[in-house]
């Protein structure tokens, strides 16, 4: 019965909120991508002309370039559906009566306040959250830190803005990046001044009173020079999304002598496909750390990586995938390492059930010159029954003198004995596997900010019962 | 209350124990000795329902057959095994396993204060040290360590039959006296049914007896009262079992 | 078990029906080479090892392929890759573990391991795992490094030069391979190759 519920959670995202268009809309928009959509674009946010510029030239290298010719099955994509301008005025509003059961029941399950709820269900396009975070920015504004959306620091600190925009990502980076650097909307600027730490994490998902789920978000995060703060983006309740593409661009400069975190949890509704590019340029003694939890989507392709490039830098990405019922989660991670003493660690978990897929793509690339350099890579999957799998494509090409580098990853079930002992002690075969599942991950979400953990552990959970036989 | 009749249990096709018959009543203590390889510890994990085991018979508790259910089953009836291979599960800690364990077994729900008193007091019987509550269960624990975990998992259950496979080897005198006091305390507090798997006999002198049973090479040869240990003790087990 | 000497060729089409160790023994002279092996178990219960073993010095060039690919049940494979690079040597290994759907009860691990003892060498590594059945285990590891400074130090200050040193250490590391054979022939085959 649990797992015919959630089955029923996708499919009443994808049926009851649907992708229908009003037929006869007053603002009806065109579909597809062309320099006219481009330029409405800019102008709708007042954009300087090199950014306009940088848009229309972003677009004709998307036009020129090829679909990744290795990954996940992209064919569905169809660009010419895509709506990529939109007003958040456009945006439908559901009411509350109209939100299916399942997602209210796994809403209280996971206790997610009514707020969220409205917000996460497409009952509210946007999250007023300014009483919740208003010590937050009094605080951030005395230490002089920029947390703000991207359009107000393009027109705000619009030097700031230019000097790193686009630097670490170009848009010929790759398909995607062009998409998102011609169609870009919404998303985070940080800026965090020198020897300054944020204590508290800067929580976007809230923070940002942006349209929500823009499909081409863009960040921008700048730690200074011995600064450190924590960034943390999405949640683990289930997110309804119009937009069936998101294809966002991360880019992080870790100056010298700085730290910082930047944490990322998603359970994007079963109709998406999440790819995304994220980078870090690393400098002197700098350090980076990414914390992936991809729960959602029905596709993700997301591989965060460090530019080792100044020595003595250091880059770790912890990641956990899970995949059910037809999902495919590419993810993984790249390092760098393109100065001496630097070193990096990837540890990847993944959890394949009910025919979910779960795939490591990584690389560990040590240049001519970076000597003395250590990478230490650990994915471990873990399927669950016949109908999943799990693949791992990494890859690591070693120059550098003096590496050590080390690469480790095993593929297992749950074991018969563990589960023979914890069911002698009186849990049920599901209560059971939860137990080790949650054991199996439980080194990374040791690293989330304790709300994401206790949510997450309790997703966890709701999702073994269903699919558990 | 507890009975095993005529059980015979194999592992892939290979015959390891025969013609087993065993009563326990209610509160009684029972010993289960023998040499290596004699077969006790597929008697214990057998009992509670180690899947690789093919048991043919009758193992009855609380009036039902065993055999008819699977080792969750046989837990919510009240039956615990102390496992002498102990595994370890790393990313589960301790202190919510035990609260997990006790929501699981108990009707009645307690609050968190009064689940940490109900645990503490439980430690106190062990000198369970406290520190371990934030480990991985039994991640990197020490021999000793991890057979008081299983012990402080017992009194977290509360059954009504404890099976305990060796619990006493490789502990020091304090450890067993510590493990004798947890037995004895659920026996005062629920007159619990104990059999007590063991090679040595210094836990015995913490206990109660009221039968011991001799297995050699897959069958019970001998059953008598707490008299036996001590023949068993003077002429070594292999003169005794000569004769 | 037996063994099987895989030479003369460059790519090897494999599908074995009883247990064998296949050895590849990297022609310490050539300047570049090339090997596929392809193993592909279709018979139930079959139990293989691939062991390659390579010195590589000067500017030689390596490119060695292997794909073990399980479609049968309870089939188990072994493969190992112990090469020692020094000078600017060059190596690319790609190793591909396959369990099919229907092949359960499976074990295939794969161990790269290699030592660096030049200065300009280049170490490429795509170990690769494509699991599809849950009744399994499979693993990979590999690594990379150098002489272990500790190590050499302790033996030089027994008296050994840093040359002789040097290679006692690298013998140390083959020898670990040679532990792990039983078969009389490929022992001979192995102790040959690396003096």
């Amino acid at each position: 019965m649990k797992q015919a519920n959630l089955k029923k959670l996708n499919d009443a995202y994808a049926n009851k909120f649907g992708f229908a268009m009003p037929e006869n809309s007053v603002l009806s928009f065109d579909f597809g991508l062309s320099k006219e959509i481009i330029e409405n674009i800019s102008s709708s946010k007042n954009e300087p002309m090199w950014m306009r510029e940088f848009r229309q030239k972003s677009l004709q290298i998307f036009k020129k370039m090829k679909m990744p010719n290795w990954g996940p099955n992209l064919a569905e994509i169809d660009f010419e559906k895509i709506r990529y301008f939109i007003k958040d005025t456009d945006v439908e509003k559901k009411s509350w009566q109209e939100v299916p059961k399942e997602i209210k029941d796994t809403f209280d399950r996971l206790g997610v306040p009514q707020a969220e709820r409205d917000f996460l269900a497409g009952v509210k396009a946007q999250y007023n959250s300014e009483v919740a975070y208003s010590s937050l920015q009094a605080e951030l504004d005395e230490q002089g830190v920029i947390f703000c959306s991207m359009e107000e620091a393009l027109q705000k600190h619009s030097d700031l803005f230019k000097e790193y925009f686009s630097k670490l990502i170009p848009p010929a980076d790759n398909k995607f990046a062009a998409l998102n650097s011609t169609a870009w909307s919404g998303g985070s600027f940080v800026y965090i001044p020198p020897n300054t730490h944020v204590k508290r994490p800067l929580q976007s998902y809230f923070r940002i009173n942006a349209v929500r789920m823009g499909q081409f978000e863009r960040t921008l995060i700048i730690a200074d020079e011995g600064s450190s703060a924590n960034y943390v983006e999405g949640c683990t309740a289930p997110v309804y999304s119009e937009y069936s593409l998101h294809a966002a661009v991360v880019e992080v400069f870790v100056k010298k002598n700085a730290r910082f975190r930047y944490t990322t949890i998603q359970n994007w509704s079963g109709n998406i496909y999440n790819l995304v590019t994220k980078r870090a340029k690393v400098f002197k003694d700098g350090v980076m750390e990414w914390i992936d939890g991809n729960l959602g989507a029905k596709t993700t392709m997301k591989y965060p990586s460090c530019y080792l490039a100044e020595e003595g830098a250091y880059g770790e990405m912890l990641s956990i995938a899970y995949a059910k019922n037809n999902q495919i989660q590419d993810t993984g991670a790249k390092m760098l390492h393109l100065a001496k003493n630097t070193s990096s660690k990837i540890i990847a978990k993944s959890v394949s059930l009910a025919g979910g897929q779960s795939n490591y793509r990584g690389l560990v690339y040590i240049a001519k010159n970076a000597s003395n350099c250590k990478s230490k890579v650990e994915c471990d999957a873990l399927i669950l029954d016949k109908n999943s799998a799990t693949c791992t494509y990494p890859d690591m090409k070693i120059s550098g003198e003096n590496a050590i580098v080390e690469h480790e990853a095993s593929v297992s079930e749950i074991e018969e004995e563990k589960l023979f002992y914890l069911m002698s002690r009186g849990l049920n075969k599901t209560e059971a596997m939860t137990l080790l599942v949650a054991g199996f991950i439980e080194p990374i979400v040791k690293e989330l900010p304790l709300e994401y953990a206790v949510e997450l552990n309790r997703l966890i959970e709701l999702e073994m019962e269903g699919s558990v036989g | 209350m507890f009975k095993i009749k005529n059980v015979q249990i194999s592992l892939n096709k290979k015959n390891i124990l025969d013609k087993i018959d065993l009563s326990i009543k209610k509160g009684e203590t029972h010993i289960l000795m023998g040499q290596n390889g004699a077969g006790k510890s597929t008697l214990a994990q057998s009992i509670m329902g180690n899947p690789n085991y093919s048991v043919k018979g009758e193992i009855i508790f609380a009036k039902q057959n065993l055999l008819n259910l699977n080792p969750q089953q046989r837990a919510k009836l009240g039956i615990f095994l102390s496992f002498q291979q102990i595994l370890e599960i790393p990313g589960v800690k301790v202190y919510d396993y035990l609260k997990l364990l006790y929501k699981t077994s108990h009707e009645k729900k307690l609050t968190p204060l009064k689940f940490k008193e109900f645990l503490k007091e439980r430690m106190a019987i062990l000198n369970f040290n406290e520190e371990l509550l934030k480990r991985s269960l039994n991640h990197g624990f020490s021999g000793g360590e991890k057979k008081k975990m299983e012990v402080l998992q017992m009194l977290v259950l509360e059954p009504k039959l404890i099976i305990l496979d060796e619990i006493d080897s490789g502990l020091d005198i304090d450890a067993i006296q510590a493990v004798a006091n947890a037995v004895n305390f659920l026996k005062q507090d629920k007159n619990v049914s104990v059999l007590l798997i063991t090679h040595y006999s210094r836990i015995l002198n913490f206990l109660n007896i009221d039968r011991v049973h001799i297995l050699s090479k897959g069958q019970i040869i001998k059953t008598g009262s707490a008299n036996l240990i001590k023949r068993i003790e003077e002429k070594g087990f292999a003169n005794f079992l000569k004769a | 078990m037996q063994a099987v000497l895989l030479k003369e060729q460059t790519e090897f089409i494999l599908e074995p029906k009883v247990d064998t160790l296949y050895l590849v023994l990297l022609d310490k002279n050539a300047n570049q080479g090339k090997i596929k092996i392809d193993i592909s178990f279709k018979k139930m219960g079959v139990s293989c090892q691939l062991l390659f073993l390579g010195r590589l010095k000067n500017n030689s060039s390596w490119q060695l392929e292997s794909n073990t690919k399980h479609f049968a049940s309870k089939t188990s494979c072994l493969t190992d890759a112990y090469l020692s690079q020094a000078d600017a040597s060059r190596v690319d290994y790609f190793g591909q573990i396959y369990i099919d759907r229907l092949a359960s009860q499976t074990k295939s691990f794969l161990k790269e391991q290699s030592l660096v003892l030049g200065k300009a060498t280049y170490n490429r590594s795509r170990p690769i795992l494509e699991i599809f059945n849950h009744k399994v285990k499979a693993s990979h590891s590999a690594s990379s490094s150098r002489l272990s400074e500790a190590d050499l130090f302790y033996l030089m200050s027994r008296g050994f030069k840093k040359a002789e040193a040097q290679k006692i250490l690298e013998e140390a590391f083959f020898n670990k391979v040679l532990d792990s054979i039983k078969i009389k022939s490929a022992r001979k085959l192995i102790k040959d190759y690396l003096c």
